[in-house]
């Protein structure tokens, strides 16, 4: 499943018509949809930190997040003016009032250019965020001018390449349920800083014009997570079943019942065949066990033939 | 929805995190200045980068990412009891790099670290300036590659090298470089110094394909550490560790004779044998991690907080090491682990 999050609905507009998604009818205070042939759901968290964590905690904490999910969070930001439109994959998060920094990690290969964005609890106005402010991070590693080096970590230059109110409450509400290699920020840059309210239908031309390429990159991460999470399992729920029924005909304690699914997990992964093993033992009345006793011989027996 | 394919991820160290605090470190810019395609992003202390919950250390193996900083405190270490001695008294060991470009799914780093990526401390000179400390009061015996692979990333950071220049300048200090690399390239270039000890790590074929990922095949570490025996360094085998595999003696047999072929055995200083031992905590860890490395999900026995191989499958393999390498070389030069 793909959770997907905006802050607003005209940042949400253009996945709903994208993936044909439906309203959920549910009781919650925030809206949900859903587009179960894609395994999407999108949810509108408001603006502003607290409420954006309020909401990714909520949805996250349903019970339905699973190994192989992503968590996505899309949405505009301010930024250099000359970039408005540009949709950026966050490395790098600050939370403004507090100075903390969170990484997802970047594992796969993705179109979007990268950047570093401040999450801050207020709108940001135009003198806040201008072009000399963008640090020019292909000049970083070429500076080496000791007498006026460049202050990378001076947050008025590196940090505020991007500005925005959700990013660091969505990865500080999200991380409880899903790795860095699962949390994807995507920021288009709407502003570079708004002297009034955005109307709703830039916002949504602003969401429409990446949509086909963050729609793209968000399924392969999608589906890259959830290949892996597939490729975990070692016992089939065939396999998983029969080594339950010899524990339990082994008469075996917690404790011999991990060492005997650990034996089995072993074999199957060196492609031992143990299942032959198994049945000449019930075939020749050593299986069902009498009681522990008997279950620990066998046990032991069982790991003498099979390795 | 299609499912990625095998080169989805990015390459190595597409991503390096800089701390601030050695932004401007020489070896810093050195090293940025190799990887001009890299993102480049600031980060206030490795840790905030290293130890994030939640990482997938096999994904970012496929993919590992650089972290430049500073090793403050603790710049060198006691020798950790699990760890061979070699019958030196003063025993200890630095870790300059931490995690290593190789991918062994056996590999103790995997149960100690929460990530897989690299971080490499540019402040080597203070590790050199906390050795020599050391040696004001006595002999130091000092394993520089214990927590990473060194040689194997020495064309990019060179360290090796440096370490080899500071012993030379130090006549009490000996160091070991482990390396499972097979850089021949660098010991034609390198002045021999006896006291800086190569231990290469040998491993049998079949167990190198099925869990040592991109390390070089064993014929090409037989070859590199024959060519540093031929060259006059101090080379040590270390048949450690030893991996129950199908048919293992057979195996392990062929690989000692395929170092006959090569390998002077009276020219090596000595040899180190030890079965796969790891403690019950990065077991724990490492059979989360890796649900699929058979290696990990082994059954072992534990005692007294180390998992091994069941004793008497233990005494077999190492007694069958032993026995084979006593019929090569004198008894006192073969070192088993013991704990």
């Amino acid at each position: 499943m793909i959770y997907l999050f905006t802050a607003l609905y005209d940042e949400a507009y253009p996945f709903l018509q994208y993936y044909k998604m439906k309203k959920e009818i549910n009781s919650l205070p925030f809206e949900m949809y859903r587009c179960e042939e894609q395994q999407i759901c999108l949810t509108i968290t408001g603006t502003g930190e607290i409420t954006a964590a309020t909401v990714v905690a909520a949805v996250c904490a349903m019970g339905h997040v699973k190994a192989g999910d992503i968590f996505v969070q899309c949405g505009i930001c301010a930024g250099a003016e000359q970039k408005k439109g540009v949709a950026y994959l966050c490395s790098k998060i600050t939370e403004e009032a507090t100075q903390k920094t969170f990484y997802p990690d970047i594992l796969y290969r993705h179109p979007f250019p990268e950047a570093a964005v401040v999450t801050g609890m207020n709108v940001r106005r135009k003198a806040s965020v201008s072009e000399e402010h963008v640090c020019q991070k292909a000049d970083m590693p070429q500076n080496t001018d000791t007498a006026n080096p460049v202050k990378l970590c001076d947050t008025e230059l590196y940090n505020i390449e991007l500005y925005d109110m959700e990013a660091a409450a969505g990865y500080q509400a999200a991380h409880h349920f899903f790795g860095p290699h699962q949390m994807f920020f995507i920021k288009i840059i709407s502003d570079n800083g708004v002297q009034e309210k955005m109307s709703a239908d830039t916002v949504r031309e602003l969401v429409q014009a990446q949509i086909g390429q963050i729609a793209q990159a968000v399924e392969r991460f999608a589906a890259a997570e959830r290949d892996y999470a597939r490729e975990q399992q070692v016992l089939s729920q065939e396999e998983q079943r029969q080594a339950e029924r010899l524990s339990h005909d082994m008469h075996c304690s917690a404790v011999m019942e991990a060492e005997l699914f650990q034996l089995l997990k072993y074999c199957r992964l060196s492609g031992i065949d143990y299942e032959d093993i198994i049945r000449d033992g019930y075939a020749a009345g050593s299986l069902p066990c009498k009681d522990k006793k008997e279950g620990k011989r066998c046990l032991e027996q069982l790991r003498k033939e099979l390795l | 929805m299609n499912s990625l394919e095998k080169n989805c991820y990015n390459g190595r160290f597409s991503h390096i995190y800089v701390e601030e605090a050695v932004w401007n470190h020489p070896r810093t810019q050195k090293i940025l200045s190799r990887f001009p395609q890299a993102q480049v992003i600031p980060v206030h202390h490795y840790k905030d980068v290293f130890c994030r919950r939640g990482q997938s250390v096999v994904r970012q193996h496929k993919t590992q990412n650089l972290i430049l900083a500073e090793k403050k405190n603790n710049l060198i270490y006691q020798g950790a009891p699990v760890c061979q001695s070699f019958g030196n008294h003063w025993f200890y060991y630095t870790s300059c790099m931490m995690n290593c470009i190789y991918d062994c799914e056996y590999c103790y780093l995997k149960g100690m670290y929460p990530s897989a990526n690299v971080v490499l401390f540019v402040n080597l000179e203070d590790i050199f300036a906390e050795v020599e400390r050391l040696l004001e009061q006595h002999s130091v015996y000092l394993c520089v590659s214990y927590d990473t692979d060194l040689l194997a990333v020495e064309p990019v950071i060179g360290y090796t090298a440096e370490w080899m220049r500071f012993t030379t300048e130090h006549e009490n200090l000996t160091i070991e470089v482990r390396t499972k690399s097979a850089n021949v390239h660098y010991f034609k270039q390198q002045a021999v110094t006896e006291r800086v000890i190569f231990a290469f790590t040998m491993s049998p074929q079949p167990v190198i394909a099925a869990y040592e990922h991109f390390t070089p095949d064993m014929q090409a570490r037989i070859a590199c550490a024959a060519e540093a025996v031929q060259r006059g360094f101090s080379v040590r085998l270390a048949f450690d560790p030893m991996i129950y595999c199908k048919d293992w003696e057979n195996v392990y047999a062929e690989m000692l004779q395929c170092v006959d072929e090569q390998i002077d055995w009276k020219r090596l200083v000595d040899v180190s044998v030890g079965s796969f031992r790891i403690s019950k905590e990065y077991l724990k860890n490492m059979r989360k991690k890796e649900p699929h490395a058979a290696v990990v999900q082994f059954p072992y026995t534990n005692v007294g907080g180390v998992y091994q191989y069941p004793p008497e499958l233990l005494t077999r393999m190492e007694g069958f090491l032993t026995g084979q390498l006593e019929k090569r070389l004198p008894k006192e030069r073969i070192f088993l682990w013991e704990e």
